[in-house]
């Protein structure tokens, strides 16, 4: 949770930025490493500051540091072996940062320095790439300003959607690390990946806010557009240029000014609209329909596609100088779950805290400890594959999934990728602590903490059989899948329970409204009614409303 | 703050000199807000050239910084960039006379009192090009 003033420990040899910061940026704390002397509000080197944040890591939210340190030798952290001592006074910043890092990895650092110096040495991509390191770049306090207001943003991110989107291996690592330079500026910029992994999130929560820019983060989604009011959308109209234009209308790319754009679905654009598309790139400039005016536009552009781009290219489909414009070498790739089975137990695990850390799924879990006899504050965890041997089952409450579940998982090709992943993870979890409470009021006894996933309750809703169709509104297919629309949410949370949401209500119409019946399709045993009632009741459905 | 006559690379000079000069001729102005009234500006600005650098107990003002990075230079007086160089900072360092007849408007002082600044860094990023 944010605190309403961030605390700021300033690292610095001089006082401008703590007089600046002190008169002029009520909106802050800084924070006084001793208290005897109140009116010294920097650390002014390395040793110091390390010293500090070792035994006061919990009173700082943000850490300004000066990039140049004029201070005795023996202060100095070494820079690099064949570093002179200039150099490494005038680099003293970069030696620092290692340090913090080392200790405090999450610990948000924004260098006071400008990017253009930071060119004129080695490492400077590194630093501009790290995970939590900022560059003020710009030195007045507005740009100072935004910078901290992103490093609270994302460390609140951070342990929640963030981390369990990049996950836990090198390869998205360095994923991350291109995404992070590639978001800086307004240079265009072309995500792709199959649906349910997650690129308008990050569109938003990673690219727009690390790109420094102060606008807005606007969204069209293409698919969601009549194809006859994509242009309107996109550049806007006056009154009367199309039939049902009662209004003028400001076009996404105006809203977005200063900001950034996300076009979603982008191969959808009809060929005459990309050309429009390029033009608009190329002048900067956009004409709204039935207008004689062109207004200017200074808009980052991220183009998102959940499948290649210059294969729609070759296709004849996308046109290739709209696609240079949008910058082939900037193209970034999510890759698809299936290609990340390494990361299946991280996400797993963290799905699985999401879930429990739900309130509604929380209900059941306190519930199942109290019945087990646990205490409140028991752990409840869980284990993947096979039974952990080092767990206390007295001690601590794990849900299983044994290894056949376990494998069935990772075989599986995910098409719904990581928003997929972590709806059944929370149905798996959401329905053993079901179970489990229905076994103990049958009298079921159950001795210990250790809660099996039903292999077959895992297969049922592997193949619960989603089609996640994005924006269409035709009626049912005639087979058993269930169309389903992606809407934007705030999260990936927001959006999976949107999606488990609407998966829910259609079955429940199929099944004549009867949990029974419901209970069937989904999980192969019209007994579990109950555990497909309360999870219908989760996603805040309600039987009347279907009356 | 020390400069040396002996120091072996002119890189090394052109860079302190960037961060003892170019930064701080400046840095007063850049930490003032958007709506700074014109006494701000005039202090801030008399800061930046008067109380440029503040170590142990003493000031040293712009003028004072750049005498001595001029004699540490004093081997390179003839190289290409050097009148270029010499011809920024004495405009700069001239700033204050001229204020507020000159004044047009606070980023107009920001981009003319930052010259010494760009025009540092551009020599450094020419002569590493080189190196």
């Amino acid at each position: 949770m944010m605190r309403t003033k961030p605390r700021l420990l300033l690292i610095d040899d001089g006082d401008d930025y703590a007089d600046a910061i002190g008169s002029r940026m009520p909106e802050v704390e800084l924070v006084v490493p001793d208290p005897a002397r109140p009116n010294e509000a920097s650390l002014r080197d390395g040793p110091s500051a390390i010293s500090f944040l070792t035994d006061h890591r919990d009173a700082v939210d943000v850490v300004l540091l000066d990039m140049h340190f004029d201070i005795p030798t023996e202060r100095l952290f070494p820079l690099a072996e064949n570093a002179g001592l200039r150099r490494t006074r005038r680099f003293q910043g970069v030696a620092i940062l290692r340090e913090i890092r080392l200790r405090f990895p999450h610990l948000p650092v924004v260098l006071l320095t400008a990017l253009e110096d930071l060119s004129l040495m080695d490492a400077a991509e590194d630093l501009t790439s790290q995970s939590m390191t900022y560059i003020l770049d710009g030195h007045d306090l507005d740009t100072l300003r935004v910078r901290v207001h992103a490093a609270m943003e994302d460390v609140s991110r951070e342990t929640g959607d963030e981390r369990v989107l990049w996950g836990d291996n090198p390869r998205m690592r360095t994923l991350r690390r291109r995404l992070a330079v590639l978001s800086r500026g307004s240079m265009p910029l072309i995500l792709e990946g199959e649906t349910g992994t997650g690129k308008s999130w990050l569109a938003e929560m990673f690219v727009h806010a690390h790109s420094g820019r102060r606008g807005p983060f606007v969204v069209l989604d293409l698919s969601t557009v009549p194809t006859e009011l994509i242009s309107a959308h996109l550049f806007g109209a006056d009154k009367g240029a199309y039939t049902g234009a009662v209004e003028s209308r400001k076009g996404v790319f105006e809203n977005a000014h200063g900001g950034t754009l996300l076009i979603d679905e982008i191969q959808n654009a009809p060929l005459e609209i990309q050309k429009q598309l390029l033009l608009v790139l190329q002048d900067r400039r956009v004409r709204p329909l039935g207008s004689s005016r062109e207004v200017t536009v200074d808009v980052k552009v991220i183009a998102a596609s959940n499948s290649p781009l210059d294969q729609a290219v070759t296709r004849g489909t996308f046109r290739s100088d709209l696609y240079m414009r949008l910058s082939p070498a900037t193209r970034v790739r999510i890759p698809p779950l299936r290609e990340r089975v390494a990361d299946l137990p991280f996400l797993a695990v963290r799905f699985a805290e999401k879930a429990l850390a739900d309130p509604d799924t929380g209900e059941l879990r306190d519930e199942v400890r109290q019945l087990l006899g646990f205490s409140s504050g028991t752990p409840v965890t869980l284990t993947l594959g096979r039974t952990r041997g080092n767990v206390d089952p007295t001690e601590e409450v794990t849900i299983e999934i044994p290894k056949p579940a376990w494998k069935m998982l990772l075989d599986y090709p995910w098409p719904g990728n990581i928003r997929e992943l972590e709806m059944v993870i929370h149905n798996l979890v959401t329905f053993t602590l079901v179970e489990t409470l229905d076994a103990v009021r049958s009298h079921v006894p159950i001795t210990s903490g250790r809660l099996q996933v039903d292999p077959g309750l895992v297969g049922n809703l592997l193949s619960g059989a989603v089609c996640l169709a994005s924006g269409t509104s035709a009626s049912p297919p005639p087979d058993s899948r269930i169309p389903i629309e992606l809407r934007p949410g705030a999260s990936l949370n927001d959006v999976s329970r949107d999606v488990e949401r609407q998966y829910f209500a259609e079955l429940f119409q199929r099944s004549h409204r009867d949990f029974a019946i419901m209970a069937r399709e989904l999980l192969g045993d019209e007994s579990k009614s109950r555990a497909v009632r309360l999870r219908f009741n989760q996603l805040g459905l309600k039987v009347r409303d279907f009356r | 703050m020390t400069v040396s006559a002996e120091e072996e690379c002119v890189v090394e000079i052109l860079f302190d000199l960037k961060h003892d000069l170019g930064k701080y001729l400046v840095l007063p102005l850049r930490l003032l807000p958007e709506e700074a009234s014109l006494d701000e500006i005039r202090r801030a600005l008399h800061s930046g050239l008067y109380e440029t650098r503040r170590a142990n107990g003493k000031t040293l003002t712009a003028r004072n910084v750049w005498r001595r990075y001029r004699q540490a230079l004093a081997p390179w007086h003839e190289a290409d960039w050097w009148a270029s160089l010499e011809r920024t900072v004495e405009e700069t360092l001239s700033m204050e006379q001229q204020f507020p007849e000159t004044f047009s408007d606070r980023d107009d002082l920001l981009f003319r009192m930052s010259r010494v600044e760009q025009v540092l860094r551009e020599l450094l990023r020419a002569l590493k090009n080189e190196q």
